[in-house]
């Protein structure tokens, strides 16, 4: 086992035991903490969209519904959509109403073909193209994943460095439930720990990557900063850099 | 002899003799936890991992030895930069149809996860630097192997974590001297040599963010 090493729907409600002091599930059931389990890991994917899939879908329609696309299940929202590999620009319907005024009129038609540009929503489980297509197209659909625990034996779907963060959640929502352990100071302090855990891993996700390197930026308002990137043979002044 | 971290927060928690009301697997649960939030504040090691890219495939998981990726270096060792959908589409809306050939570019998928631009046309091995991943400690492998400063700091955030439960103003004394801890063990780590020679510097000229790259016309450029 190493710290790179995804835990289980198991492992970490045995983490979750020990803190608990309920090694035995007397007071708290197995399914009370997977549901806690399964929340804190979507709770996660929700605030910091960790995983994304891809999907691929061959239509001409000029609709998909998500809920009948077996491709989407694991969707959680609707990100990038590529119609034949080209990014659709995504708008709102009003944003449609505003640009085009007919477009509930635009049809498909085999005469003139047509390629959606813009992709919106009819509403929440629907993904629609503008202009209809009249021709078969590849969609590649770019999205975060909803996370699960299919069975106790599952790994998570979130990286391997927010495992410890389930025992302040899954503890906070322990405490806060109704019942003979019910103790809402002991929960606050257990969501205060969880909420700290929350900034640590917003500081691993922004030290990936890091840009840290010196750009070209203008020093004042003037024509240097303007004959630079028109002359890019000039060379640089070096001495800026380190 | 020093204590090892597992006697350091046994005395913390007042139980040198051994384990009463902490067992060693929560005290470890602990240590463990704190390695993963320490190990990427004090940046204080570094690892590099062989990364084979290859045709027919879009998408690459970073080598499991890197807990956080930072550099890649082309065939050729030159500094390849990372980037992002955004900007790849505003450099060119196309660029998904771009002609597979030699990756320039490593764009974010998720966060474990890279597509490389363009799609490449044959296997080539890459070398990706990073951050490594914390030894998980256990009573098989009770050793963290570090400064004595460090090792301190991991020793009072952890008992934080225990304390928690029981004594929570006692875990936020120990959170605190924690970071005290770690925050002088940063400060050994950036004075070291590479950061001193930086400091050799003309005094009392801007730096690059004040300046800027370019000077204003007219005026010397700006030196630090």
């Amino acid at each position: 086992m190493a710290l790179s090493d995804k835990w289980t729907q198991a492992q970490i409600r045995t983490a979750v035991r020990r803190k608990l002091l309920d090694p035995s599930g007397r007071w708290w059931t197995d399914a009370e903490l997977a549901q806690y389990i399964e929340d804190w890991q979507v709770y996660l994917q929700d605030s910091f969209e960790l995983t994304w899939n891809t999907a691929t879908i061959t239509t001409s329609a000029q609709e998909i519904v998500v809920s009948s696309a077996t491709a989407l299940s694991d969707m959680m929202r609707l990100d990038r959509v590529y119609w034949n590999e080209i990014r659709l620009s995504p708008l709102d319907k009003q944003g449609l109403d505003e640009r085009f005024p007919d477009w509930r009129s635009v049809v498909a038609t085999n005469t003139s073909p047509s390629t959606p540009t813009i992709v919106y929503q009819e509403d929440s489980n629907r993904i629609n193209f503008y202009p209809p297509p009249n021709q078969t197209g590849t969609i590649t659909i770019e999205y975060p994943i909803s996370p699960t625990f299919v069975a106790s034996t599952s790994t998570m779907q979130i990286p391997a460095w927010t495992r410890y963060s389930a025992i302040p959640y899954s503890c906070y929502r322990a405490y806060m439930r109704s019942g003979p352990n019910h103790d809402l100071q002991r929960a606050l302090r257990w969501k205060a720990a969880f909420q700290k855990r929350l900034k640590r891993i917003k500081m691993i996700v922004d030290k990936h990557w890091p840009e840290r390197y010196p750009r070209i930026q203008p020093a004042a308002s003037g024509p240097s900063y303007e004959s630079r990137l028109v002359n890019p043979t000039q060379p640089p002044n070096t001495n800026n850099y380190y | 002899m020093p204590q090892t971290i597992l006697q350091q927060i046994q005395t913390i928690l007042d139980e040198s003799g051994g384990a009463v009301f902490w067992t060693t697997a929560e005290i470890w649960d602990a240590v463990n936890e704190t390695l993963l939030e320490v190990w990427p504040q004090t940046n204080h090691l570094s690892t590099s991992s062989s990364w084979v890219l290859q045709t027919g495939t879009q998408f690459f998981d970073y080598p499991s030895n890197i807990m956080i990726p930072q550099t890649l270096l082309g065939t050729d060792r030159s500094h390849l930069f990372s980037t992002t959908y955004a900007k790849m589409e505003q450099f060119s809306p196309v660029w998904r149809t771009a002609t597979p050939g030699y990756a320039q570019h490593v764009i974010h998928f998720d966060i474990g996860t890279v597509r490389p631009y363009p799609l490449l046309d044959g296997t080539y091995t890459y070398t990706l630097h990073g951050m490594p991943w914390p030894p998980e400690l256990s009573d098989a492998s009770p050793t963290l192997t570090a400064d004595a400063t460090l090792v301190t700091a991991v020793a009072h955030l952890a008992a934080a974590k225990l304390l928690e439960h029981t004594i929570p103003m006692a875990a936020d004394l120990q959170e605190r001297e924690g970071n005290e801890v770690l925050q002088r063990y940063i400060s050994n780590v950036r004075n070291q040599l590479a950061n001193r020679v930086k400091r050799l510097r003309v005094a009392n000229k801007f730096n690059v963010a004040q300046s800027g790259s370019i000077p204003p016309s007219g005026s010397p450029p700006a030196y630090f």
